[in-house]
């Protein structure tokens, strides 16, 4: 539902996205168990994409089943059955979905955060659970996000600084997952670089609704035209993400290559093309 | 020493094609038989090997123009330095402690860009950005140039670009801020280069370092260039350390297109 970092459906095999959904479905069944319903509405693709790095890098073997759910209540959709696999990846989306629920609060008015407020009431028992089991990430999301807050409300004009926070929590994810310190330097940097490009296409996409509500929006503190802004963006993203690429040929990944693959030299770029049928424009071929 | 050219049977004027082709002619001579023995194909590998070796050398030598020593040392430009005009004498002399001022920083900075080089290199770099910032030697293009580098290496890819441009306008004939300016351009607009998963093989990222083969060693050596092939596209980057391996022969002195990867 949510997230930049998604596959890219036309140049991928049909096995893979079956693979690639089973990792989604399996963390969503993950949330659920572990956190709670709530939590399960608050998925996105991006934390499936962790889930995916999580195991791309070992070897364990993992199981798919068909199984039901909520969602598709008539048709079986291949599921992940090994769910202690992506049980770090799970306390991160807790982690991340309450502070950004906190973030929200404290941006909008006492009425207007009313229906936050009551979410965060019944999220509060789910992020305490992942709290406990994973308290130095916690306290780095937590510090991240306090960052992010008060360089929005300093207004910052400098692109690399107001990416920085949100780079930050994606590095310390993405670092955690190798056990030797070399690779988890070349995981930190690729996901300090995923974490940039997240913050970008969030405000490249986000332009003109904060251009017309006067909200905070660094690309709009560089040029108040739109083109200007989303090219500005466009090019820090592109930079981004042949460092992305960089990185990514030094990581030693055992297997899902071929996933991974598609989601980072053509799911990434591909988040600016229109998503319903109905945006699409005429292709002539 | 051998003289690469004697080897192959062509003049040392011989172009590259001549070369080419010399080298072509050689290797198929000497290629073995599949159904050889192993020792007469042992013999046969150790051929081919010297044959390339040579041939890189010959290679060396026609990009040189025929030289087989180092070009001399570019000199360091002289940093600028304010004419005092005055007519007071007070004023005069203010200038003259302020230009002096002036002059001893850009002399400590120059002799600090080496110190500052290496915490980058060692990735700490919060104490070269402190030390970049006391300078701040804004319209420097040599002071634009480490601090793009720094920021490059933290990931700031914004104030990287803003500071390679910088640096490559104040100075447009310096090749490494040429190069490097044009290697980020590339990265901005789009041109990844999409690598096979080879995490071993030698990745010139072309901007601010360069990796040894063996990923052992960053290093950017801005003076010196490769002993084979002088390359003309300015990535005068150096490995100066020996592979990790202990074969020394790949790495020292090679730039890393010459270098024929980690063997191992």
């Amino acid at each position: 539902m949510f997230g930049y970092i998604r596959p890219f459906k036309p140049y991928m095999r049909f096995s893979e996205f079956q693979v690639y959904n089973g990792f989604y479905c399996g963390l969503c069944k993950n949330l659920g168990k572990n956190y709670g319903q709530l939590y399960r509405m608050m998925l996105s693709y991006d934390f499936a994409f962790l889930g995916i790095l999580c195991c791309a890098f070992n070897d364990k073997p993992l199981h798919f089943e068909p199984q039901h759910c909520i969602i598709h209540p008539f048709s079986k959709k291949l599921c992940l059955k090994d769910l202690e696999v992506l049980d770090f990846t799970a306390a991160a989306a807790v982690i991340s979905v309450y502070q950004k629920l906190c973030d929200s609060i404290s941006d909008t008015g006492l009425i207007k955060s009313i229906p936050y407020r009551f979410l965060r009431l019944l999220a509060k028992s789910g992020y305490k659970r992942a709290v406990k089991k994973y308290p130095d990430t916690a306290a780095k999301i937590q510090l991240e996000m306090n960052r992010q807050l008060k360089l929005e409300n300093d207004n910052c004009t400098s692109l690399d600084c107001a990416c920085e926070p949100t780079a930050q929590i994606m590095s310390a994810l993405a670092g955690e997952i190798p056990e030797d310190v070399e690779q988890s330097e070349v995981f930190s940097g690729f996901g300090y670089h995923l974490g940039r490009f997240v913050y970008l296409a969030d405000a490249y996409d986000d332009a003109e609704k904060d251009l017309k509500k006067n909200n905070y929006n660094v690309l709009l503190n560089y040029s108040k035209d739109i083109n200007a802004a989303k090219k500005l963006a466009d090019d820090n993203i592109n930079m981004s993400l042949c460092m992305i690429a960089e990185y990514y040929s030094k990581m030693k990944i055992k297997r899902f290559k071929d996933i991974i693959d598609n989601v980072i030299f053509l799911g990434l770029k591909s988040f600016s093309m229109p998503k319903k049928q109905k945006e699409q424009k005429e292709i002539v071929l | 020493m051998l003289n690469p050219f004697e080897y192959f049977g062509i003049s040392p004027n011989a172009s590259r094609a001549e070369l080419d082709n010399a080298y072509r002619q050689m290797r198929e001579k000497n290629k073995c038989d599949k159904n050889a023995d192993s020792l007469t194909r042992d013999i046969s590998e150790n051929k081919l090997r010297e044959i390339d070796e040579v041939y890189r050398q010959a290679l060396g030598c026609i990009s040189r123009g025929g030289r087989t020593v180092r070009p001399p040392q570019k000199p360091v430009p002289a940093p600028p330095v304010k004419n005092p005009v005055s007519e007071n004498q007070n004023t005069y002399n203010q200038n003259n402690s302020a230009n002096n001022d002036q002059t001893n920083k850009y002399a400590a900075f120059e002799k600090d860009y080496n110190k500052i080089n290496n915490l980058i290199n060692c990735k700490n770099l919060q104490a070269a950005e402190n030390i970049l910032f006391e300078y701040n030697l804004v319209g420097y293009a040599k002071w634009h140039y480490i601090f793009a580098r720094l920021r490059f290496t933290q990931g700031w890819m914004n104030d990287a670009l803003d500071n390679y441009k910088k640096a490559y306008e104040l100075d447009p004939y310096n090749q490494l801020y040429r190069q490097s300016y044009e290697n980020i351009c590339n990265m901005r607009d789009g041109k990844i280069k999409k690598h096979s998963n080879k995490a071993a093989v030698g990745i010139a990222i072309g901007i601010g370092s360069v990796y040894c083969c063996c990923n052992a060693f960053p290093y950017l050596a801005e003076t010196q260039s490769c002993e084979e092939c002088l390359n003309e596209t300015g990535i005068t980057s150096v490995c100066l350390e020996p592979c990790a391996d202990g074969i020394s022969a790949y790495c020292n002195s090679l730039c890393v297109e010459c270098c024929g990867g980690c063997p191992g």
